[in-house]
């Protein structure tokens, strides 16, 4: 049985105060037992020596009336018979002659011998004592025994008060000690409870103890203890629920393993990437979460941190890129207790690069190939004038095929000229002119441009305007020009009855707010290993094109501070997506054109 | 044996079985709740035992038996007829009592009328009529205990304060606790004796035989004579008139239809389920108790026609017991009737003390006193009320059935019709309530002094048979109906905002 604190109290206790006064009660007992022992041996004596007395007194008396030995014997005997002494003997030769023994059962030989080798004295038997003296003139022993019992009654009556003095003294004490022990530990359970109370998380209990003793102290230390612990509970709980918040809404996926690898805590965007059904698709065919276990696994077992970034298939032809940083958790007795995974979603800062690079990339062509058109037109000038001159001295005497090499010879050098112009133009700087333009007027007359294609073909063209506000901030010919170049680029992808789709519709992200302008055909398409490369200057698949007219696109969109993308497949279509800023309001503008 | 030492150890265990009982209490009692009504929390056997045990008192075990004794089965007409009236009565108490979460009978007075006057008016009674009526159970423990220790009344007596005080500290817990005790000894010693009077008697039949035939003063110093065939008659041939009934009704019935201390077993049951069948159950098991105790009383009358050394009715059952049918058991059998006596003083005593402190100390002087201070001031009202009942039991009433039911009259008068005129009349009014309180209060001290000092006044011829509840009652009744009538408003007044269906 487990004991409470009261009971660890009380216990102890009540044995030290019950036990001195069951002790008391049993030495005075036993000490009224003794003392009654003591008088009932000196009354006993007396009266052995009174019985003695009187059998001497008689013996005397009679004989000097001469009476025999026999008859006097006989009349004392009468004469104790008539007294009943209780308890008396008399033994003659090994006999008992007389007695009023009640319980003889102990009155054995071996105690007859006792008292007859003895003759006089004090023995004491199992139930009492016997007391006996000789009387030598009539060779008798005289005695009395007296039974414990018999006196027993007599110590109750005089003890009864005593006992019930100790009984109703040891009910006080233990009822004070009762009282006492529950008012010491109260209070102390009262502490135990609450601390329970507290330990299930219940922080707002208090301890009601108004005392000014070490248990008041207590009770008041341990408020002031919880108000503390809840101050500082409530500043973790705090700086936790700040770092789930910032974990939440990190972009970054974090996720974190125990030293075996398994996850302990998983954020948000981690969960996003995982989710994210066409990410699980690595280029390899492996899948996100696995390529994430073993870079965890690999870090764990040699304890260094990765770094990778890896590709996987997006929507279509698009990539997503992902890096992925997996590092140990040491804590700061540089025990590993796990590790740490990091993936951020890369794509678009990939993207950024990608366009950087073309751009580079165009900017370096471009140059170059006004660098050489400026060479080759000095010198094509040159040849024109020759040729000119060559054709003006044999005008009368050249033939018909003379002439008609020399016509073709201008031709060509006049087609070069103009080549050599479009590379320059491509070269040199243009400073746009910015405008609040209606883009849809400026589609509308660029597809009034190339309606004769469009009817040509026969193609369905639908422009869909999915946000009334259409207003751009851009150089309104440019981005015309830049219409028209996509438009026609279309009209040769597609075929007969194609399908040209414009849909116009506004975005907001944090760079700003944007027009888009998708152009979505269903003609031949752009090969997947292309793709990077149709904004570069003379990429073309046309025998007959420069291959400067998306150059051209890129250029101008990049100009008007807008984005261009290419989304194609191989004989489904293409998809050129626009994205230029939106209108401004006068104070705007007025700042734009300031910038 | 001994029989001192017998009877030392039946005391010994019994005092040492209280301690060990009663100190469980201790460890459950956290506030005032726990304190007065064990925290609403008794279930259906703690209930009955605490109930028939704190009914079962001193004036059942020693007063009835010896009236029977003295003056036949015209007793239980007078007495246990009342009282199961009373019971009945409590059953309406229980069906709309639990509606009102109150510590006290007077506390409901306060929620009922609005009333902080009446409440402590109600606590005032309650202390007045406890300590006089505790005189009755220290008076009955002290003659049982100098039978059984063969020590003086006026030392027996200063025993009661280690049984009473320390079980009424613990609160109702400890209370209830101990009643189970007490309720089993009582049961187990009313059997017993019951038995052994029947065997000496040579069976029921042959009791009855015998006892018609009686026709002695049961003990030298009473004052009548029992006529031959009056121990058996229901009026005992004219001894008792049934005009006493009335006294029986008005005194012990309904004085015990408003008591607290039966009225707080039901504040103290779980729910009103439990508080009804307690009710019920303590009544049937009552029924056999009383059967023993009418045996013992009338049994003990045929083996003893006429006691010689005896003082007064109380001291017949444990005479008889002790010198009587004296045997080994007889120790077991006194203690029951010192558990009797106990039950009930310690559950007078919390009443008590709820009385004083809480509808009279809290309720208009310290409102705001904290619950450990509160449940201290209860103890040293416990305590100091226990010891001015212990000294006026030295020269204790002669009587205890009689001295009982003038004692539940005060209830009669004060209690019962406010307290079922505000569980069950709508229209009951503050006004009333008090009007009723105060007059019913007064017209019975008036005519319970006039009974005293044979005095005729007012041209009014009283029959001082007629207990004074009867009037006090009636002028009570009165009071309530026409006040509450002049001062009831109407619908949706301010007084109904108590009523509680």
């Amino acid at each position: 049985m487990k004991l409470d604190i009261e009971n660890k109290i009380l216990i102890p206790f009540v044995i030290l105060v019950i036990l001195p006064i069951i002790i008391l009660g049993i030495v005075s007992y036993l000490g009224g037992y003794e003392i009654l022992m003591d008088n009932e041996n000196k009354n006993l004596r007396i009266r052995l020596d009174d019985s003695i007395e009187f059998i001497h007194l008689h013996n005397r008396y009679l004989y000097d009336r001469s009476i025999n030995d026999e008859t006097k014997k006989n009349e004392v005997i009468n004469y104790f018979k008539e007294k009943n002494y209780n308890g008396m003997f008399i033994l003659e030769n090994k006999e008992i002659i007389f007695d009023t023994i009640e319980s003889k059962k102990d009155f054995s030989m071996e105690l007859m011998k006792k008292i007859l080798d003895q003759r006089r004295g004090l023995i004491k038997t199992k139930d009492g004592f016997i007391t006996f003296e000789n009387y030598d003139a009539w060779d008798w022993i005289i005695g009395y025994k007296v039974v414990r019992k018999s006196f027993t009654q007599d110590l109750l009556d005089i003890q009864k008060y005593t006992i019930l003095v100790a009984i109703i003294f040891s009910i006080f004490s233990v009822q004070a000690t009762i009282f006492i022990s529950h008012n010491i530990s109260k209070p102390i359970k009262t502490l135990a409870d609450n601390c329970n109370t507290i330990s299930i998380g219940n922080f707002k209990k208090r301890i009601d103890i108004n005392r000014k003793d070490e248990i008041g102290i207590l009770a008041k230390s341990f408020n002031n203890m919880i108000n503390k612990l809840q101050n500082s509970t409530d500043n973790l709980l705090e700086m936790k629920k700040f770092n789930e918040n910032i974990l939440r809404n990190i972009s970054t996926g974090i996720i974190t393993t125990n030293e075996k690898g398994d996850i302990v805590s998983i954020n948000e965007a981690a969960i996003k990437i995982l989710e994210y059904k066409s990410v699980n698709q690595l280029e390899n065919g492996k899948l996100m979460n696995e390529i994430l276990k073993e870079q965890l696994k690999n870090t764990l077992i040699n304890e260094i941190s990765i770094n990778k970034m890896y590709t996987f298939n997006g929507i279509g032809n698009e990539k997503l890129y992902f890096d992925v940083t997996t590092s140990l958790l040491v804590d700061e007795d540089k025990n590993i207790s796990g590790a740490i995974c990091s993936i951020n979603d890369i794509t678009k800062r990939k993207k950024i690069e990608s366009r950087i690079e073309r751009i580079n990339r165009l900017t370096s062509l471009g140059q170059l190939a006004a660098g050489l058109a400026h060479e080759i037109r000095n010198p094509l000038a040159g040849m024109k004038t020759s040729i000119q001159v060559l054709k003006n001295r044999f005008k009368e005497t050249s033939t018909t095929s003379s002439k008609q090499l020399f016509d073709s010879t201008l031709y060509e050098i006049d087609r070069l000229n103009s080549l050599i112009s479009e590379l320059l133009d491509l070269a040199k700087p243009h400073y746009p002119k910015y405008e609040n333009t209606n883009i849809v007027c400026i589609l509308n007359k660029s597809i009034d441009l190339v309606k004769k294609g469009i009817d040509e073909k026969k193609i369905n063209t639908d422009i869909s305007i999915e946000d009334e506000d259409c207003i751009a901030f851009i150089d309104k010919a440019q981005i015309e020009q830049v219409f028209l170049n996509i438009i026609t680029n279309s009209i040769k992808a597609v075929g007969q009855h194609g399908m040209l789709k414009i849909i116009i519709s506004n975005v907001s992200n944090e760079k700003g707010d944007f027009i888009i302008i998708k152009f979505k055909d269903n003609g031949c398409g752009i090969k997947e290993e292309d793709v990077d490369k149709i904004f570069d200057p003379f990429y073309t698949t046309e025998p007959q094109g420069t291959g400067l007219g998306l150059s051209v696109v890129h250029k101008l969109v990049t100009e008007n501070n807008g984005e261009i993308e290419v989304e194609s497949a191989v004989d489904i279509g293409t998809e050129f997506i626009i994205r230029l800023p939106m209108g401004r309001s006068e104070a705007n503008e007025e700042k734009g054109f300031n910038n | 044996m001994n029989k001192f030492i017998i009877y030392l150890i039946y005391f010994t265990l019994y005092t040492f079985l209280l301690l060990w009982v009663g100190k469980s209490g201790f460890k459950k009692t956290n506030n005032i709740r726990d304190f007065y009504v064990a925290g609403n929390s008794l279930g259906l056997f703690k209930s009955i035992f605490t109930f028939t045990a704190t009914w079962f008192s001193a004036a059942s075990m020693q007063g009835l038996t010896g009236t029977l004794f003295a003056y036949g089965y015209s007793a239980i007409l007078f007495s246990v007829i009342g009282w199961f009236f009373g019971a009945a009565l409590l059953v309406l108490v229980a069906n709309r009592l639990k509606e009102y979460d109150v510590l006290t009978v007077p506390e409901y007075f306060k929620y009922r009328y609005d009333s902080k006057l009446l409440q402590a008016m109600g606590g005032l009674v309650i202390t007045f009529s406890y300590v006089l009526y505790i005189i009755i159970q220290i008076r009955g423990f002290g003659i049982v205990m100098s039978e059984l220790l063969d020590i003086h009344y006026t030392i027996a007596i200063l025993l009661i304060h280690l049984f009473v005080i320390y079980t009424t500290f613990g609160g109702l817990f400890s209370i209830a606790n101990t009643d189970k005790l007490n309720f089993i000894l009582i049961f187990i010693g009313t059997t017993l004796a019951m038995y052994m009077i029947l065997k000496d008697v040579n069976g029921i039949i042959n009791m009855h035989r015998e006892a018609s035939m009686i026709a002695t003063k049961p003990f030298e110093s009473f004052p009548d004579q029992t006529l031959k065939g009056g121990l058996l008659d229901p009026f005992a041939k004219g001894l008792q008139p049934p005009v006493i009934m009335i006294a029986g009704f008005f005194g012990w019935g309904l004085g015990l239809a408003a008591n607290p201390q039966y009225a707080i077993r039901i504040v103290s049951a779980k729910n009103k389920k439990v508080a009804i069948k307690m009710i019920c159950f303590s009544v049937l098991i009552l029924s056999i108790i009383y059967v023993n105790i009418m045996i013992i009383g009338i049994g003990a009358r045929v083996l003893v026609p006429a006691v010689g050394i005896i003082d007064s009715m109380d001291e017949i059952f444990p005479y008889i017991i002790n010198n009587v049918i004296y045997s080994k058991l007889s120790g077991l059998i006194l203690i029951s009737i010192a558990a009797a006596a106990i039950s009930t003083a310690n559950s007078q005593l919390l009443i008590l003390a709820s009385g004083f402190s809480y509808d009279i100390y809290k309720n208009l002087i310290n409102p705001k006193v904290g619950e450990e201070k509160f449940l201290n001031i209860n103890r040293i009202i416990i305590f100091i009320a226990g010891t001015v009942s212990l000294i006026m039991s030295v020269k204790p009433p002669e009587s205890l059935l009689s001295f009982g039911a003038d004692i539940w009259g005060i209830f009669t008068v004060t209690f019962f019709i406010p307290l079922y005129g505000g569980l069950y009349w709508k229209k009951a009014t503050k006004k009333g309530a008090i009007y009723s309180f105060f007059g019913g209060c007064i017209t019975m001290v008036i005519f319970h002094l006039m009974n005293q000092h044979d005095v005729i006044s007012l041209g009014i011829v009283i029959n001082k048979s007629i207990h004074p509840a009867f009037y006090g009652f009636m002028v009570a009744s009165l009071l309530f109906y026409l006040v509450s009538i002049v001062t009831y408003k109407g619908e949706d007044v301010e007084n109904e905002a108590g009523y509680r269906k």
